[in-house]
């Protein structure tokens, strides 16, 4: 029998956050959704609507600021797991072909000095969605309530769940049906890369995981084709959402987008990616 | 030389890409804040706690919280119809169902958008009678007058009923029993017989 993929599971873990807001919308038990959801009084709160629910409101909340300061020990211990574990979004990726990577920059660079080059380049080129980041947090300073919220697309999948609920319990039709699968497929198709270009809760989570500690990527150099032997493969970097390479000396800030999805380690033919619990490399 | 400078200018290309995506993107997020806030608003019934509007609107995350905590399904959801900033934003539904103040609302709300609420002194919204009241027009129908648990709901001399504005809290009770619509489907509106409207300040 083949091991189960763990893309198989992370639908699994992803499904297990969606049926917990289905059980919330079945019975009155105040569950919510991945924007919050808890408890009686205890809340995960999303850290990004925690910050811009701070300073939207210009107080400080007490319960909004530990689920925060919670949250980031989460992201130090192990990484961006939300991206991959919980967000809902990665399960519409696969309906959203993966073709800017062929569009944009050719990925067979064969020679050796415009590979490095090009490597440098991108190790160097700003990253849009700090600037998503940025604008938000901004945009909520100025206005005075959570902006990116409005668009979210974690809360507007969860806003859709919600809606068609309740037009089925409470025959509740609504023009909200339609706006809001929309701007979420308009998310998807215009920003193809949303996870990795765009998404500002992604680059907040990254930001958080800079000093992340466990479950950290590494390939084994015996058994990776091109580490051990040289040949020319980017089956792991392809597979990568975020487009870490591996084979590269690998920073903590590069480290730190990866979302531990394990796609690597899967398409890798040698098995040779481990996401040991904790192991430095080299 | 050759082979270095298609890769230069890929490079160039793609960080002037990166350097206008950067700046679209925060673009993006400065002019959603605006249409937002210049987007026309309404007045809604919101969940106890939660009156003051701008205080309201800055802290809710519209995570679901309080409409999936409340035992009588009088919180529902504001649809995108009734204002782009305010959608997904929980407001009360009477027809579905009414407050008994039970807080558990306000207990689930993670950010404090609901705050802590009085029922003797804060106000929900405040009922008022609209032109289908079946006691208005042929008389006979006591139901708000005994239902509200506040007694709030009074009846004149012909049994018409008159709503306290001290005592009416906007529970809700009222419009949840009045039967209007019921009795009255062919006049074909939307509006029951007496029914909660929002209090516009913070005047209470």
């Amino acid at each position: 029998m083949k091991p189960i993929k763990f893309s198989s599971w992370r639908t699994l873990s992803i499904s297990f956050f969606i049926l917990l807001a289905l059980v919330g919308l079945a019975f009155h038990t105040g569950t919510g959704t991945l924007s919050a959801f808890g408890y009686s009084t205890i809340s995960a709160i999303c850290p990004l609507g925690s910050i811009e629910t701070l300073i939207a409101s210009k107080t400080f909340i007490p319960a909004v600021f530990i689920s925060l300061a919670v949250f980031l020990v989460i992201s130090i211990l192990f990484g961006r797991i939300f991206c991959a574990w919980m967000c809902p979004v990665p399960l519409f990726r696969k309906w959203f072909p993966k073709t800017e990577t062929s569009q944009n920059i050719p990925t067979k660079v064969t020679e050796d000095v415009s590979a490095k080059e090009g490597l440098i380049a991108s190790a160097k080129k700003i990253d849009t969605s700090y600037f998503v980041l940025g604008g938000a947090l901004g945009s909520t300073f100025l206005f005075g309530f959570p902006v990116f919220c409005l668009i979210c697309p974690v809360g507007l999948t969860f806003a859709v769940i919600v809606g068609v609920w309740r037009l089925i319990q409470f025959n509740e039709p609504t023009w909200s049906l339609m706006v809001f699968p929309a701007v979420l497929a308009l998310e998807l198709i215009f920003f193809r890369f949303t996870c990795r270009k765009f998404c500002p809760l992604g680059a907040l989570i990254s930001l958080m995981s800079r000093a992340n500690i466990f479950f950290k990527p590494a390939i084994d150099t015996k058994s990776c084709l091109k580490a051990s032997k040289g040949a020319d493969c980017s089956i792991c970097k392809d597979a990568c959402h975020e487009e870490i390479d591996l084979h590269e000396p690998l920073t903590q800030k590069a480290l730190s987008r990866c979302t531990k999805c394990k796609d690597c380690s899967d398409a890798c033919p040698m098995q040779a990616i481990s996401f040991s619990f904790f192991k430095s490399k080299r | 030389m050759s082979n270095e400078s298609p890769s230069d200018e890929r490079n160039n290309k793609l960080s002037r890409r990166t350097f206008v995506a950067s700046g679209v993107g925060l673009a993006l997020m400065f002019g959603l804040g605006a249409v937002a806030k210049a987007a026309p608003r309404q007045a809604l019934l919101r969940p106890p706690g939660g009156q003051d509007e701008e205080t309201f609107l800055s802290k809710c995350i519209k995570c679901d919280r309080c409409r999936s905590a409340c035992h009588t399904s009088a919180i529902g959801i504001v649809p995108i119809e009734k204002g782009f900033l305010q959608a997904r934003t929980p407001m009360m539904k009477f027809h579905i169902g009414s407050c008994d103040f039970c807080n558990q609302c306000i207990d689930v709300c993670p950010t404090g958008a609901l705050k802590p609420f009085d029922k003797q002194r804060d106000k929900i919204g405040m009922a008022y009678l609209t032109d289908v009241c079946i006691a208005l027009n042929y008389g006979a129908c006591t139901l708000c007058y005994s239902a509200c648990p506040y007694k709030a709901i009074t009846l004149d001399e012909h049994k018409r009923p008159i709503i306290d504005e001290q005592k009416c809290n906007g529970c809700g009770v009222c419009e949840n029993i009045c039967p209007a619509l019921m009795m009255r489907s062919y006049v074909g509106g939307k509006v029951r017989g007496v029914e909660i409207r929002p209090i516009s300040s913070k005047e209470v």
